[in-house]
């Protein structure tokens, strides 16, 4: 019989901590019209958005739930509290804002990391922000870095009105159409032409409340020849009851320019987590996603780019890893709409303790995309055998003049690999810890190192445990 | 009547439409003709589908799924079962003449008695070419039972002319140690849908598939492949290499699944695709399942056109762009046919090779 090393679970308890509710207002459980309208009511929305917001429910109500993925039958709507509003406005001081959610984002690392290594951060308490605030040298450079709310009505209303949910429509799935009639919070982005952000931007999710969703909205525009570098985090305490993220991020990527996006996503095990990621590439432009998925009982995640110029060209780095009572379904979706086109796809997923990972792809190069080129790679390990890990990638190419490869690959940890390194001197259990370390490390060392060190926290391996 | 066939074991995005395949306007099937000539060690019985049932042997489903199965209990066919003797190894193949006629199905059952081994050769052929009657369908269902130690080696060629369509199902399930062989050539035919579902059931059982296809004009073919490891050490390999041409349609589904306890099992996968045009449309799924910790499971994909060195190096040794085109197209079927393990086989497909231009061009489907 092989030996099996006992690996522990990711350690969640420095993001498992709860604050007492001290919300000032909620709307009731369930999904109807009147809170759909109490919502947009409570927001100040524009005639626009309230008629969005209605279009939206109607559409959700004629959509099915998916019948492909991991199953979503514990989450019920009729308990799920779609808004909740803290006790407190938006700031730019962290000063201003409650003890109690301040204690929250210090825990978390927030404030530190603002004035470590951040050009600017937005930080989310359930349905609203509760603090904003971007440098002055990055503000003076025309960045625009605000709240959806306040961008809704402000300077760049118009612009938020071309761009809000026309890359992600609420037609595109269920919980699309539920993210467009309960939409709050989140932040906007704008990066002027030629405008290089040298340091990160970052938004911090963070659901209290039990039974509620969060539905945070992103939108960030970075203009022709311009960088960014937005990093999302993501976290809640555990309870009994099912929470809901149905979040939605959409990214538009002009002529020649850069966006990395970078998401440590650890919500906690009770969470359903049915978020919507897509960017739209014009020529010459790059988007680099970045993804590390440890949290949710639920995971349906698959950032999409659609390669719209000449050239455009994506990246996705990604990282999951399922514990116990955990169904992570991620992946990424690329299509390839232009000619030159690049996609380069690397993942890693780990599974233990019952944990199930899926990876599930789809690269479609249309007509149009003459000498498009597309790798995708994707690895698995397996830690035990009440586990599961699938992979599912798609390809679907209609022109001759492109240049697809897929691989893929299944396993445990090598026990050759093993043995070579205790013939080092180094213990099996370290041995086994370093082998999984170095799996993971791809998705690492594309962090800030900041980040990375959470990341790496977040999948320590305490390989400590018994052999046998 | 519409049937549901080559259904993913895992579905995925329901817009790229690859998650099953329904065929439309299925006609109501007769029993076919085909006609099997087998070596003195290998027995050939004549039995009704419903009796094979109760035999257990269609307990698992095949490739296609189970509506090409009550299709096949409609129709009443009158099923041929070729049964090997334990530890006999078969002088010569079993010939199975399979006529492309329209409105009709046939089943296989090849039974494998322990260590006896068995090389079956299926030969789809037409005799009308082009006649005025559309939408022509007939149907071949293979049941394979290998009992332990045994090996069967499954020769299938479809080269029935392109106004036909084929639905051709394999279902199979290996005892210990058994070895299934399956060499498929796909030369042409209008819709071609392919099924297999291979159960590596007893330890030690493998399974080896090697598929050369070419679709040419405004053919479809349609596939789902799927190996089931349930024994332990169990060992399975899929390779699928074929050519695209002017409007063809391809869809690739290939499935390892290790199932919980096959510790030690071993899965590959690997499809290589030619596209010689831009209206070809290539849909590949590889999927791996995996509810066991002790396996390894690979897959790897290249689609793509001929690489520009290659394509020098023919042309400088003095063959145009289409010769080029053509020739390896061949050796991409050659070298699927090589793996025959029939000489006369094998010399008969190396001959039909040499007459036939593969990339004929089909009338008005013409691009270049």
């Amino acid at each position: 019989m092989r030996e099996k090393t006992n690996v522990n679970d990711v350690d969640r308890s420095m993001y498992d901590f709860r604050n007492e509710e001290k919300d000032v207002y909620r709307v009731k459980e369930g999904l109807t019209p009147a809170i759909v309208e109490k919502i947009s009511s409570e927001k100040h929305d524009p005639v626009w958005m309230q008629n969005f917001r209605l279009e939206s429910l109607q559409i959700y109500n004629e959509m099915k739930v998916p019948d492909w993925g991991p199953s979503i039958e514990g989450l019920n709507m009729d308990d799920i509290v779609t808004y909740v509003r803290p006790n407190t406005k938006m700031s730019a001081k962290w000063s201003d804002v409650p003890e109690d959610i301040k204690d929250t984002f210090e825990k978390l690392g927030i404030p530190q990391a603002e004035r470590k290594s951040l050009a600017g951060v937005g930080a989310q308490y359930d349905s609203e922000l509760v603090y904003h605030n971007v440098r002055e040298e990055v503000a003076a450079q025309g960045v625009v870095y605000t709240d959806m709310e306040s961008a809704l009505t402000g300077e760049y209303a118009d612009m938020v009105k071309k761009h809000f949910m026309k890359l992600v429509t609420p037609r595109d799935h269920k919980f699309a159409a539920l993210h467009g009639a309960v939409w709050s919070g989140g932040s906007f982005v704008y990066v002027p032409p030629g405008v290089s952000v040298e340091i990160p931007l970052q938004s911090y999710f963070r659901l209290n409340a039990p039974g509620a969703g969060q539905f945070e909205h992103t939108l960030i525009i970075v203009d022709e020849g311009a960088y960014l570098h937005f990093i999302e985090g993501c976290s809640a305490p555990k309870y009994n009851v099912a929470n809901l993220h149905a979040g939605c991020v959409e990214l538009f990527v002009g002529k020649n320019a850069k966006l990395r996006y970078s998401t440590i996503e650890n919500w906690s095990k009770n969470m359903y987590n049915l978020n919507t990621k897509r960017a739209l590439v014009e020529e010459g432009g790059t988007i680099e996603w970045v993804s590390g998925s440890f949290g949710s009982h639920v995971s349906y995640l698959y950032p999409m780019s659609v390669l719209n110029g000449e050239g455009a060209r994506a990246e996705f780095t990604g990282i999951t890893f399922a514990g116990k009572g955990q169904n992570l379904d991620t992946g990424t979706k690329v299509v390839h709409n232009a000619p030159k086109t690049t996609s380069y796809v690397n993942t890693k997923s780990i599974s233990k303790d019952g944990g199930i990972s899926t990876f599930r792809s789809s690269v479609v190069v249309k007509p149009q995309a003459k000498q498009s080129k597309s790798a995708v790679s994707c690895q698995s390990l397996m830690l035990d055998d009440i586990s599961r890990s699938d992979t599912i990638p798609a390809m679907d190419i209609r022109t001759k003049d492109a240049d697809v490869g897929h691989e893929a690959r299944i396993g445990r940890i090598s026990d050759e690999a093993v043995f070579y390194l205790m013939s080092r001197g180094i213990s099996e259990e370290e041995a086994r810890a370093m082998i999984v370390s170095g799996f993971a490390d791809n998705v690492s060392k594309e962090l800030p190192l900041e980040y990375a060190v959470e990341m790496n926290n977040l999948i320590r391996l305490e390989m400590k445990g018994s052999i046998g | 009547m519409d049937i549901k066939i080559n259904e993913l074991s895992a579905k995925t995005f329901n817009w790229l439409g690859m998650n099953e395949s329904v065929v439309k306007d299925v006609p109501e099937f007769e029993c076919g003709s085909m006609v099997v000539t087998t070596p003195d060690e290998v027995t050939c019985e004549r039995e009704l589908v419903d009796s094979i049932a109760l035999s257990g042997i269609d307990k698992e489903t095949s490739g296609m799924g189970r509506d090409i199965d009550e299709l096949i209990s409609d129709s009443g066919v009158n099923s041929f079962v070729l049964k090997t003797k334990p530890g006999i190894t078969s002088s010569k193949p079993a010939i199975v003449k399979v006529p492309a006629d329209a409105g009709t199905i046939n089943k296989l059952v090849i039974d494998t008695d322990k260590d006896s081994t068995i090389t079956v050769v299926m030969d789809y052929l037409s005799d009308s070419l082009h006649d005025e009657e559309k939408n022509k369908m007939f149907g071949v269902q293979t049941r394979i039972q290998a009992g332990s130690g045994s090996k069967v080696n499954l020769v299938q060629l479809l080269r029935h002319s392109s106004d036909y369509s084929c639905l051709n199902d394999i279902g199979a399930v290996l005892d210990d140690n058994a070895r299934l062989n399956i060499v498929q050539v796909i030369l042409d035919g209008d819709k071609n849908y392919m099924g297999c579902r291979v159960v590596l059931k007893g330890k030690g059982s493998s399974l080896k598939t090697d598929i050369g296809y070419m679709v040419n004009n405004d053919g479809r073919l349609d596939m789902n492949y799927e190996a089931v490891h349930e024994g332990k050490v169990t060992e399975s390999e899929i390779n699928a290499a074929g050519v695209l041409k002017n409007g063809a349609f391809k869809l690739f589904r290939g499935t390892i699944d290790f199932k919980k306890g096959a510790a030690g099992a071993v899965g590959n996968e690997k499809e290589d695709v030619l596209l010689l045009d831009d209206n070809v449309v290539n849909q590949t799924i590889p999927i791996i399942l995996c509810a066991e910790e002790d396996v390894e499971g690979n897959h790897g994909a290249t689609i793509g056109e001929l690489d520009e060195q290659i394509m020098l190096y023919m042309q400088a040794r003095g063959l145009s762009r289409e010769q080029v085109y053509e020739e390896m197209s061949k050796a991409r079927i050659k070298a699927v046919c090589n793996l025959i393990p029939d000489e006369d086989t094998k010399n008969m497909m190396s001959d039909y090779l040499e007459g036939e231009q593969l990339l004929e061009n089909g009338g008005e489907q013409e691009n270049e």
